[in-house]
């Protein structure tokens, strides 16, 4: 079992290594989905995180009465704890509020009026699942009518545009991958398919001599699991060294650095291997038919 | 054992073989004799089941062709040593891997896959050649790495299908006297078809006779 598995290992190991050619075809053809598939991962991923720094665009800011001391200012701020969907808060009291109007706007209210009008205020961070235009408006909404707030603050159009814009990229990163996807596999196995007809004697010979279909495909699989990581090794190679080009340009303007997504060689290698394995298995599914074995 | 009975094959698009009975016991060496295109690689692939029969039925080693489901095929085959008349060695593997395959199929460990096919390739008389691609093989060559490749696994039933078409009388002789040996000595059945009779007439064993896709008696 041992050696008889051993065999149809290297088996697989030899063919891919005798028919370079159209193996090289493959494997190209599987680097270049591949390519296709972590630059899109790429791109999304750091979109995602571009948008999940703009935090602050996640932020509401509020209040309350000027007429409100500190300490009833802090009680009305308390209430707002209670409120679904927020995932942390913040207290400002009247003096923090000067100090953020002075680094602001350079003013000292103090100096210029004698006296501290500011109201105290509160910052309210929304919590993950709630980082829709709709569900901050809710929040939002639901803060105005608390007793002692004045005033309810947040960039609600940007979030709105956000949204937009990571739906299209999700929705449409997604219908690309997919079409890609078909591609690929149809692509994959043709030109599988094109080194499987050179073999096709080799296949009836082996069903003549009483080899099962499982022990002729075997070597084909072991193939297509060769070309498939060899496709993905390409595939990850090019992602990486496009990202150290991109990132050495940024770097000269700004801060910003493209990050590599951690998860991207595990799903190249990964996909590679089946887009590998689907191709041979479609390829070779027509050659191992029974009508198509032996004489008729 | 191998028996026919009432088999008739029709080819689509040709002729065939028609209301073929024989039995051919366990140990027996039989020549399958008849002219060119009487319909004896027919019988052999029926035997072997490459061909189903449309009517009647073939019994090889057990296995029955009307019980026999296409995934079974494999198993029969495995008991079976196979020389085909255009000899279908893999181009691309030197001698001793063309005689290892069938070992590999049934799974030998590769020690004993070693010797059998040393110990085979010796007995055709190709020691020599063992590294050999079967285009840098001559035609008698490669049927008798052909035949080592059948006799390796020491199989039940030896079919061989015009094994010495390609060879001369004295190599022809030999490769005769292996087989009956097997037959005598090892218990195997060996099915043997040619159109040469002169080849029949040196040896003992049975002959059947066809002609034009039916059995004289
Ligand atoms: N696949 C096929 N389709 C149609 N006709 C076929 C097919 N194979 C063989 N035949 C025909 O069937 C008849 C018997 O063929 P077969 O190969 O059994 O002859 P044979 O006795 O082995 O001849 P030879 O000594 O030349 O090998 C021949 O007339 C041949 O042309
Ligand atoms: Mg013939």
């Amino acid at each position: 079992m041992i050696s008889k598995l051993s065999y149809l290992l290297s088996e697989g190991i030899r063919s891919l290594w005798r028919a370079k050619l159209p193996m090289l075809g493959s494997t190209l053809t599987i680097a270049l989905t591949l390519l296709i598939f972590g630059g899109a991962y790429v791109v999304l991923s750091n979109f995602d995180r571009a948008t999940r720094r703009l935090q602050t665009q996640y932020r509401v800011d509020i209040f309350f009465d000027p007429l409100l001391s500190n300490q009833e200012a802090f009680n009305v701020y308390q209430k707002l704890r209670s409120i679904e969907g927020i995932s942390s808060t913040e207290f400002i009291n009247k003096e923090r509020a000067a100090e953020i109007f002075k680094q602001e706007f350079g003013e000292d209210v103090m100096e210029v009026l004698g006296t501290n009008p500011l109201p105290a205020g509160g910052i309210v961070l929304v919590a993950r699942g709630y980082r829709t235009a709709r569900r901050i408006n809710r929040i939002a909404d639901t803060i105005a009518t608390i007793p002692g707030v004045t005033d309810v603050a947040y960039r609600g159009e940007l979030v709105r545009v956000i949204e937009r814009y990571l739906q299209i990229a999700v929705y449409g990163g997604l219908a690309v991958g997919l079409i890609v996807l078909l591609g690929a596999v149809f692509l994959v196995s043709n030109t599988i398919k094109l080194s499987i007809y050179a073999k096709r004697d080799t296949i009836d010979i082996l069903y003549l001599l009483g080899a099962t279909r499982k022990f002729i495909r075997f070597p084909f699989m072991v193939e297509g699991v060769l070309q498939g990581v060899l496709g993905s090794v390409v595939a990850l190679g090019v992602v990486i060294g496009l990202l150290d080009i991109v990132n050495y340009v940024l770097e000269q303007f700004v801060l910003y650095r493209v990050i590599q997504p951690s998860y991207l060689p595990g799903w190249l290698v990964s996909m590679g291997i089946i887009l590998g394995v689907i191709g041979s298995s479609r390829s070779i599914r027509k050659f191992l038919n029974p009508k198509n074995l032996g004489t008729r | 054992m191998i028996e026919f009975r009432d088999v008739t094959l029709t080819y689509q698009r040709g002729p065939g073989v028609f209301d073929i009975s024989f039995q051919v016991d366990t140990g027996e060496l039989v020549f399958l004799v008849g002219p060119s295109g009487a319909g004896k690689s027919t019988i052999l692939k029926l035997t072997y089941m490459d061909l189903m029969p449309q009517k009647g039925e073939v019994e090889v080693n057990g296995f029955l062709t009307y019980r026999t489901r296409r995934r079974y095929v494999p198993l029969l085959r495995r008991t079976l040593g196979l020389v085909f008349q255009d000899f279908r060695l893999l181009p691309d593997r030197n001698a001793y891997e063309n005689v290892a395959v069938p070992l590999h199929i049934i799974g030998l460990s590769r020690r004993e896959i070693r010797e059998r096919v040393y110990s085979a390739l010796e007995d055709v008389g190709l020691s020599e050649r063992t590294h050999h691609y079967p285009r840098e093989l001559s035609g008698g060559e490669q049927q008798r790495v052909a035949i080592a490749r059948a006799i390796a696994k020491n199989p039940a039933v030896i079919l061989a299908d015009e094994p010495t078409g390609n060879l001369d009388a004295a190599i022809a002789m030999e490769i005769l006297d292996l087989l009956t040996f097997l037959a005598e000595e090892n218990g195997s059945t060996v099915v043997v078809a040619t159109h040469d009779y002169t080849l029949t007439t040196r040896k003992q064993g049975r002959l059947i006779e066809i002609n034009e896709g039916r059995l004289l008696d």
